[in-house]
C-alpha cells in the first residue's frame, strides 16, 4: 500500500518536473537580452528542487541563455549593482561599481482590502486553507503560510501607484527622462521601475533612502514649504507651487473638502467643523489653491501640520523601501519567468494598456489539469475560468501552469 | 581677483605647490604650523592678509596634516578649513565663480535664488543632519534643487571639506626636515586637545549602545543627532551634570560649545522644565543603534541597564556563597 504522504509527494513531484521542462521549453525558444554590461552582473537562481544558486555570472547573453535553457530555474534574478568581480562570494571582494536605481510597487505593501477576499493563509501543520485574517488555524497551529492571488483590482492599483511614482516624482520632480525608465511586470501582483542614468548610479544607500523618503512624504514638513504667519496671516504653498509644496495645498484642500465627518471633527473640533461646513458652501475652501490658509481664526500652525501629516500622505507615492535603498539587491531577471504564477517579467511600453493578464503570458496550446479542492474565477487573457472543485479541466497552458504554480491543481493520473 | 582669497581653488593650489623648498621664507612655514595648531584648539585658521601666503601656508599645513596621519587631526583640520571658508562664501558676490572652480554644477535662477541638481544635493547635504535639509523639505524643480546664496555656501563647505579630508589622508613618506621640528609641536598640541575631553568618568555596567556611542564620539566621528540625543539623555538620567555631558562632546570635530550647552541644557530639563528620558530600546532598535548583549534581556530602556545588572551580580554572588 502507498500511504497519503507518498501521493502527495510524488505528485508534487510530478509538477516541478512538468514546470521545469515547461520552463526549460520557453528559454529554448526565447532569446533573453538581459541586463546592460552582463559581465558585471551577479546572477542568483532558485530551482525547482528549491536549491539556491548565487554568485553566477556570465560572460556574455549566449551563456546566460544557455545555462536558462539547461537548468528551467523556478526564479531568476540579476543584481541591479555592477561588480568588478560579480563572481566571488562575498561582498567585500566583488568590487561594487555602482547600481540601477529601482523602485518596487507590489499589491502586496498597499494595504488594499481586496487581499481579505482573496487571499489566504495555508496551515503548515494540517493543511487547511484558512481566511487571511486568521492568526491561527482551526487546528489550534500558528505556523500559517501566506497564499495570495492576483485580481484585477490589486493588479490596477499597483499599476495606478506606478503611473504616480512615474510621472509625479520620476518625470516631473526628479526630472528624469522617460528614456531613462524602464518599467517590468514583476511576474505577480506588481512592477519594478528600473532608472537607468549614470548619475544616480553612484549613490550610495542614505542618498537613496532620501529618494524613498521624497516619495513616500517620510518627514515632510510643511513649515519647510512655505507655511507661515505673516503679519498675523497665516500663509502657505499654493497649489501650482513646484514639488511637495504644490502637493502640499492641493492635499489639503482635498482632505478639507472631501474627508468624512467624523475624520474632520476629531481633527477640528465642532466648532471648526461647521466653519468648514460654511467656507465649503461659499468656495471660500478653494483660497487654498492660491495660498492663503487663514480660513480659521487661531488654529495654530502645528494643528495644521498635524492635518498634513493625517490627510496628506495620501498623495504620497508608494515604494517598498529596502528594495530601493539596498545598492547590492537581485531583483528578476527581465523576460525571466516567475515561478509562483508561471507569467514573464515582460517589458512594458504603454503602462495604460498594459494587461498582466494578456501581455505576460508564455504559453500556447493546451494542457489537462485536476484541481484540487476550490478554486474561485479567475481571468487569465480575455476568458474567465472557473470555479473550479476537485475537478479535472483541460485549459490554456498559461492557465493551467498558473494554477499548477500556485499549487491549486495537479497533473491527472495518466 | 576676490576669489584669490580661497587657498583651496585647485588653480591655486596647483600653481603654488611647485615652488621650491628653498624658495619658501622661514614667516610661511611659522603661519603654516599656525594654520594647524589654530586649527587643533580653535576649529578655524585665520588666512593671512596677503594671498599667496594664505595659500602656501595652506598647501604646508595640508602636508603637515597628513604626515602625522592622526584620524582626529585630519578630521578637525579639514572641517577648521571648510568652517573658515563658509565664513566668507556665506557673504560671496562671486559664489558661482567659487562653485565652478571647485566643481560644484550651481546655477543662478534669480537673483539671490539658486539651484543644484538632485544628485549633486544628495551627496552634498548627506553629512547634514538637520530636518531642514531632508530632501523632502526642499523645492525641487525638474531635477534641480532650490537654494539660497547662504544654502549653496553650506554645501560648498561639505564640498570643501571631504576634498581637504580626502587630500591630507594620502600617505607621506618624507616628509621635508624642516618641517619636522614642527610636526612634534603639533603633535604635543594634539595630545593636549584629546586629553582635555572627556574627563568626566561614569563607572562600569553601561549599556553597549552607549558605549559604542560614546566611543564614536571620542574618536572624532560625526554622530548623528539621534545618537546624540541618545546619549545625552542617558548620561543625565545617570546622574551626570551638564558639564561633564558637554566635554564629551567636545571631541566632536564640529564641537560648537554654545549649540551643545543649549541642547544638554534642554535635554536635562534645565530650559525646558522637562527632562528627557532616553529612548526605549524599542526605539534604538528602530535607529538601528541597538547593541545588544546578554545583560540586556528583559530591559526595555537603556537606563534600566545598570540596575539589572547589579541585581544580577548580587544574586549569582549570594548564590555561588551558598554553593561554596
Amino acid at each position: 500500500m502507498i500511504g497519503r504522504e507518498e501521493v502527495k509527494n510524488s505528485q508534487r513531484e510530478r509538477v516541478k518536473s512538468f514546470l521545469r521542462a515547461i520552463f526549460k521549453s520557453y528559454y529554448s525558444n526565447t532569446s533573453i537580452d538581459g541586463p546592460m554590461e552582463i559581465e558585471r552582473r551577479e546572477f542568483a537562481f532558485l530551482t525547482f528542487d528549491e536549491i539556491m544558486k548565487r554568485h553566477i555570472s556570465f560572460r556574455d547573453r549566449d551563456e546566460m541563455n544557455s545555462f536558462l535553457a539547461r537548468e528551467g530555474p523556478m526564479h531568476s534574478y540579476y543584481s541591479t549593482a555592477y561588480y568588478l568581480y560579480p563572481w566571488e562570494s562575498e561582498m567585500e571582494r566583488k568590487g561594487w561599481l555602482k547600481a540601477e536605481v529601482v523602485f518596487d510597487i507590489d499589491a502586496d505593501h498597499l494595504e488594499l482590502e481586496c487581499k481579505y477576499h482573496h487571499d489566504s493563509k495555508t496551515c503548515k501543520e494540517c493543511g487547511r486553507e484558512n481566511p487571511y485574517s486568521a492568526e491561527r488555524c482551526t487546528c489550534g497551529s500558528k505556523s500559517l503560510v501566506e497564499k495570495v492571488r492576483i485580481c484585477d483590482n490589486c493588479l490596477n492599483k499597483a499599476k495606478e501607484e506606478t503611473i504616480k511614482l512615474i510621472e509625479e516624482f520620476l518625470l516631473n520632480d526628479f526630472g528624469i527622462e522617460k528614456r531613462e525608465i524602464e518599467v517590468y511586470f514583476s511576474g505577480r501582483r506588481g512592477y519594478h521601475v528600473h532608472v537607468i542614468k549614470e548619475e544616480l548610479m553612484s549613490l550610495g544607500s542614505e542618498e537613496r533612502r532620501e529618494i524613498v523618503d521624497y516619495i513616500t512624504a517620510r518627514g515632510l514638513n510643511p513649515k519647510y514649504h512655505g507655511l507661515r504667519v505673516e503679519n498675523n496671516v497665516l500663509v502657505g504653498p499654493k497649489a501650482s507651487d513646484p514639488g511637495w509644496s504644490g502637493r502640499i495645498s492641493r492635499l489639503v484642500w482635498k482632505f478639507l473638502k472631501n474627508s468624512k465627518e467624523e475624520d474632520l471633527k476629531k481633527i477640528l473640533g465642532k466648532k471648526r467643523f461647521e466653519i468648514l461646513l460654511k467656507l465649503r458652501e461659499s468656495g471660500r475652501i478653494d483660497r487654498i489653491l492660491d495660498g492663503f490658509w487663514d480660513l480659521f481664526t487661531g488654529l495654530s500652525i502645528d494643528k495644521w501640520c498635524e492635518i498634513v501629516r493625517t490627510g496628506g500622505i495620501k498623495l504620497a507615492g508608494k515604494t517598498d523601501e529596502p528594495v530601493t535603498t539596498d545598492v547590492k539587491r537581485l531583483i528578476r531577471l527581465p523576460e525571466s519567468l516567475h515561478g509562483g504564477t508561471g507569467f514573464r517579467v515582460v517589458r512594458v511600453e504603454d503602462l495604460d494598456k498594459f494587461d498582466p493578464l494578456k501581455d505576460a503570458l508564455a504559453f500556447q496550446g493546451e494542457t489537462e489539469v485536476y484541481v484540487k479542492g476550490r478554486v474561485s474565477e479567475f481571468r487569465i487573457g480575455e476568458e474567465i475560468f472557473g470555479p473550479y472543485e476537485d475537478v479535472e479541466v483541460e485549459l490554456p497552458t498559461s492557465a493551467a501552469v498558473f494554477l499548477l504554480a500556485r499549487g491549486d491543481a495537479v497533473l491527472p493520473r495518466f | 581677483m576676490t576669489l584669490f582669497k580661497y587657498p583651496f581653488l585647485p588653480k591655486l593650489v596647483e600653481k603654488y605647490s611647485g615652488i621650491p623648498i628653498s624658495e619658501l621664507s622661514a614667516r610661511e612655514i611659522n603661519l603654516a604650523k599656525e594654520r594647524v595648531i589654530e586649527s587643533i584648539r580653535r576649529g578655524v585658521v585665520s588666512y593671512p592678509s596677503d594671498y599667496e601666503e594664505n595659500v602656501v601656508s595652506y598647501i604646508l599645513a595640508m602636508i603637515i596634516v597628513a604626515s602625522i596621519g592622526d584620524q582626529y587631526l585630519r578630521r578637525r583640520y579639514s572641517l577648521a578649513e571648510a568652517k573658515t571658508a563658509y565664513r566668507y562664501l556665506k557673504d560671496e558676490e562671486d559664489i558661482l565663480e567659487v562653485a565652478r572652480e571647485i566643481g560644484v554644477d550651481v546655477k543662478e535662477r534669480n537673483r539671490g535664488s539658486f539651484t543644484i541638481p538632485l544628485w549633486e544635493y544628495l551627496k552634498l547635504s548627506k553629512t547634514i543632519r538637520d530636518e531642514r535639509w531632508k530632501l523632502v523639505n526642499r523645492t525641487l524643480i525638474n531635477g534641480n534643487v532650490l537654494l539660497s546664496r547662504r544654502e549653496v555656501a553650506r554645501l560648498l563647505m561639505e564640498k570643501i571639506r571631504s576634498e581637504i579630508e580626502e587630500r591630507v589622508s594620502v600617505k607621506v613618506e618624507n616628509i621635508p626636515s624642516f618641517l619636522e621640528n614642527w610636526v612634534s609641536e603639533i603633535k604635543l598640541e594634539l595630545e593636549k586637545r584629546k586629553k582635555s575631553e572627556f574627563k568626566g568618568r561614569i563607572g562600569g555596567r553601561i549599556p553597549p549602545c552607549m558605549i559604542r556611542i560614546m566611543e564614536r564620539i571620542k574618536s572624532g566621528e560625526n554622530v548623528s543627532h539621534q545618537e546624540r540625543f541618545a546619549i545625552t539623555s542617558y548620561l543625565i538620567g545617570r546622574g551626570k551634570s551638564v558639564e561633564e555631558v558637554i566635554s564629551l562632546f567636545s571631541s566632536s570635530p564640529d564641537f560648537d560649545e554654545k549649540k551643545t550647552r543649549y541642547q544638554v541644557l534642554h535635554i536635562s530639563g534645565e530650559i525646558s522644565g522637562k527632562r528627557y528620558s532616553p529612548p526605549s530600546c524599542d526605539k534604538m532598535r528602530t535607529f538601528g543603534l541597538c547593541y545588544m548583549d546578554e545583560g540586556c534581556k528583559g530591559i526595555r530602556n537603556p537606563l534600566q541597564y545598570r540596575g539589572v545588572k547589579i541585581d544580577r551580580e548580587r544574586r549569582s554572588k549570594k548564590q555561588s556563597k551558598r554553593e561554596g
